[in-house]
């Protein structure tokens, strides 16, 4: 693309794992088909490919939710060839995974998180939003390292010593999306990977209407509100992170277990979306050359579709995207195609007195520690055609533009062309193709190499076709 | 005061006092009216001679855009940032390497081609009504000091509603366009409010070296509101566009080296493409026989900086601040005194209930806020200006014997005529 060329840090690309982002997206194959090694992914195989990926609770009594995670060291994976020592929250007795498993449960269960420590020092888990927590039994609450005359803060809520188990529970008491982190020296363990979601659906009846009360099926309220309808069969979970690689690598040398042995300046180089960075979050949930990292963040869907009188092939509901953020600074968080619908913050309704304060917006400013609901839709407002409704403009020959990998060759929804021969092709079926990305674009980069970090596509399909996958 | 209401999409539009303030102060519009600065805002029809290869068509609004590589001029006050600042290749009394658009609407193609190598920064204003087509032919010219960059460009509307890839302008998704070579994008803008337009090719380097600039689009109900609500009426406007230069970056480009991006560490902020104080210096205009950009005298080195912050305004006159933030940061921006009124968001208007009062606003990157204000009455004692800056002690270089902190920040000012 330029003359220069960004090499640094680390000259082995991997070819392969390059051709298999392409044949994910062309075959939207399941994870478990790609999987060319033996390594024991987190994700089980079953699990759907795109979209957001709840871990269930085990234990079958109603009205309780019961989680086991595991801190642990493990490993992940760069799509420039580096890899990083990370500490996440493994569910039970599975695989290291980063960031921890989606939690997902319904307003009023009674949640139990049983935390199990096999870091070589102490941590926790902080629920960011949640009232009410007990840790063993008692109120949970920060911890001190206390001598005759000091106290240092160790915590902000109970942690557990290396090798032993804490217990948390509390009620889920309000819909939405929450954090779920360290909360002992989180400076450091949160840095280190120690963050997951947790997903608190309403116990409104479940709503199966869509916008024109026509029963669909996978329509679902985010809150106990009938603005915030959406489809889980589209439903994102946009988790934005960053790493410092020295802060690992010292980690890694043994020199640093908290955050107060780190004197260097901090300066993150890799920026992450649901613990991927791009090309690498378009890929599958669960790809099998990212074994521990088994979060996709590409968002798939057609175009809003509602007709004055109901049809079959109507498409009427939003997607909705879940952001959450930890980290030092603000991520402005940019989709393109068409502003989101922001309509809660931290686990609440934009509302006040029930007056609608939701808000659309072409930049989603994530404040770190904060999550931000938004539905999103795509209308093919101008509907393009070649024959019927061409451009006003007909464009250039194709050998006086350059052309990208994801572009179909065509300005038409459905339609496609021979890209130019240099070209590696990596569209299946005329979709579009949109990014979404942080809008502090040096963090929209693979340590300091544009079009990485954390940076996702929106993938848009023709409606109502076949030759598209499992859209 | 007049309060001046333009007749419509289709009329040419003639320059009114809120134009003149986009540009620049009363002189430079005078100027403007008769030379067609900033052709960018030439009414659909209003010129003579369209971008090449297109023919006049009605309600088409047709701009033709360059893009390239130059030397822009940072404060005569800021001090020397061994060895990035000055750059010791540039032209006196220029300083800064940069990467940015320029507005070659109505010229000739050779004079347009003499454009290579004279970017300018913040890019053109562009400007838009609802119901409207816009053509925007964007012409890549290369790099006059980079020539071994054979780097394509395009130009991304952030923030168009409903957008398909082929006229969103990211080469990975869609097309860009090569050394040498047109492509004209289109958009049918249906939505009021302020918006930004930039390169996404090789995005973090094109953006930070000068490729933003601003674009708002006008209610079709009246030229006069930020948005379809008669609350939302001005009689003064301002565009500002906040962006940041680590100037680092700047000379890596210029002397063949490459930027670690995420080290990127601004040294100056900057509004419209100008640090303060030249803030407040007045507008450039663009000679259209030459094609190329003229400074006022004593400006010199704004010659590709074209566009003034400060504003002007008669007491009780409505403003309307369109502020977008195309660098990195988010900023904070305060008019003590004044109350700023929140009117509008990333292009949306804003309800009555979401709409705050303060004399502070936070933008975050890559979003656009509207505000409208009432300017104070004038005093007869001389007291008649009221500064606008960054809240932030930090993002100012400060001139070098320490006397103006405010020197090399984002920091402008409203003066009250008379
Ligand atoms: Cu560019
Ligand atoms: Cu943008």
């Amino acid at each position: 693309m330029t003359a220069r060329n960004h090499t640094r840090p680390a000259a082995h690309r991997r070819a392969r794992r390059w051709g298999a982002v392409a044949l994910a997206i062309a075959g939207l194959t399941s994870a478990t088909a790609l999987t060319t090694n033996h390594t024991v992914s987190a994700v089980p195989p079953t699990a759907k490919s795109e979209g957001l990926l709840c871990t269930p609770p085990t234990g079958a009594t109603p009205g309780q939710a019961n989680y086991v995670l595991t801190a642990k060291e493990g490993i992940i994976n760069l799509p420039d060839g580096n890899s990083m020592l990370m500490w996440g929250y493994a569910n039970g007795n599975g695989a290291f995974q980063y960031p921890g498993p989606v939690m997902c449960v319904n307003e009023g269960d009674v949640v139990t998180v049983t935390l199990r420590n096999q870091l070589a020092v102490r941590t926790s888990a902080l629920f960011l939003g949640i009232d009410g927590v007990t840790a063993n039994g008692a109120p949970a609450q920060a911890q001190f390292d206390q001598t005759a005359t000091t106290a240092t803060l160790r915590s902000l809520t109970d942690d557990v010593a290396p090798g032993g188990s804490i217990t948390y529970k509390f009620t889920a008491g309000h819909p939405g999306t929450y954090l779920y982190e360290s909360g002992t020296d989180p400076e450091l363990q949160i840095e280190m990977g120690l963050v997951g979601s947790l997903i608190v659906y309403p116990t409104t009846p479940a709503d199966t209407s869509d916008l024109l009360g026509e029963s669909v099926g996978h329509a679902r309220l985010a809150y106990d509100d009938p603005n915030s309808r959406y489809s889980t069969e589209h439903e994102y979970m946009v988790l934005l992170t960053e790493l410092d690689p020295d802060v690992h690598y010292a980690v890694e040398e043994g020199g640093v277990l908290q955050s107060a042995d780190y004197t260097e300046a901090y300066t993150p180089r890799y920026f992450l979306i649901n613990g991927r960075s791009f090309p690498d979050t378009i890929a599958p949930n669960g790809a099998g050359w990212l074994p521990a990292q088994p979060y996709g963040a590409l968002a798939h869907v057609e175009p809003l579709q509602i007709s004055a009188t109901p049809t079959e092939s109507d498409n009427p509901l939003p997607a909705l995207i879940r952001y959450l953020a930890v980290g030092g600074e603000p991520y402005p968080f940019h989709p393109h195609s068409n502003h989101e619908k922001v309509i809660a913050k931290d686990g609440r309704l934009l509302s006040d007195g029930g007056v609608d304060l939701s808000m659309e917006k072409f930049a989603i400013t994530v404040d770190p520690g904060s999550t931000i609901d938004a539905l999103f839709t795509w209308t093919n407002v101008e509907d393009y055609s070649a024959t019927a409704n061409p451009t006003p403009v007909p464009g250039p020959d194709q050998k006086n533009l350059t052309e990208g990998e994801y572009w179909s060759g065509s300005p038409y929804l459905g339609g496609q062309g021979v890209l130019n021969p240099e070209v590696q092709a990596k569209n299946v079926c005329g979709e579009y193709y949109h990014v979404a990305h942080n809008h502090n674009l040096a963090e929209a980069t693979n340590y300091g190499a544009a079009f990485g970090g954390q940076l996702t596509l929106i993938r848009v399909d023709p409606a109502n076709t076949t030759n598209c996958g499992n859209a | 005061m007049s309060r001046e209401h333009d007749t419509g999409a289709d009329t040419p539009r003639v320059l009114s006092r809120r134009n003149f303030l986009i540009f620049g102060g009363g002189a430079i519009a005078a100027v403007a009216a008769g030379g067609g600065a900033m052709a960018a805002t030439a009414a659909p029809g209003a010129r003579g001679k369209m971008p090449p290869g297109l023919v006049d068509r009605p309600n088409v609004r047709q701009l033709a855009l360059s893009v390239t590589d130059g030397w822009a001029g940072m404060p005569r006050e800021l001090p020397v940032i061994d060895p990035y600042f000055p750059d010791t290749l540039a032209p006196a009394p220029l300083d800064t390497y940069i990467f940015g658009f320029r507005d070659v609407t109505g010229l000739d193609r050779p004079i347009v081609q003499s454009q290579a190598g004279k970017a300018q920064i913040s890019a053109p204003v562009i400007e838009a009504t609802v119901g409207e087509e816009v053509w925007i032919t964007l012409s890549n010219l290369g790099l006059l000091t980079r020539p071994d960059l054979v780097d394509s460009h395009t130009l991304h509307w952030h923030g168009f509603r409903n957008a398909i890839p082929y006229y969103d302008g990211v080469p990975e998704t869609s097309i860009s366009v090569p050394i040498g070579r047109d492509f004209t994008y289109v958009f049918r803008p249906e939505d009021a409010g302020t918006y930004m337009y930039h390169c996404h090719f090789e995005d973090v380097e094109h953006v930070t070296m000068g490729m933003t600039g601003i674009v708002f689009v006008r209610p079709a109900a009246n030229s006069a509101w930020a948005y379809d609500d008669p609350d939302t009426e001005f009689d003064v406007e301002m565009p500002i566009m906040l962006t940041e230069f680590d100037l680092a970056g700047h000379w890596n480009d210029a002397h063949i080296q490459t930027s670690d991006w995420t080290s990127y560490k601004p040294d100056v902020w900057l509004m419209n493409g100008r640090a303060y104080p030249d803030t407040l210096a007045p507008s450039g205009v663009r000679d259209d026989i030459t094609g190329d950009l003229v400074p006022q005298v004593g400006f010199e080195h704004l010659q590709y900086q074209p566009q003034t912050s400060k504003i002007r305004a008669t007491g009780g006159q409505r403003v309307l601040l369109r502020i977008a933030n195309l660098g990195f940061q988010e900023q904070t921006l305060a008019m003590p005194g004044i109350d700023l009124v929140s009117v509008g968001s990333d292009a949306r208007w804003l309800t009555p209930d979401q709409r705050t009062v303060s004399d502070t606003l936070v933008i975050g990157a890559g979003e656009s806020r509207d505000v409208i204000f009432v300017a104070p009455q004038w005093r007869p004692d001389g007291n008649n200006t009221y500064p606008l800056f960054n809240t932030d002690p930090t993002k100012y270089r400060g001139n070098l014997d320490g006397s103006d902190q405010w020197v090399g920040g984002q920091r402008t000012e409203l003066e009250v005529e008379a």
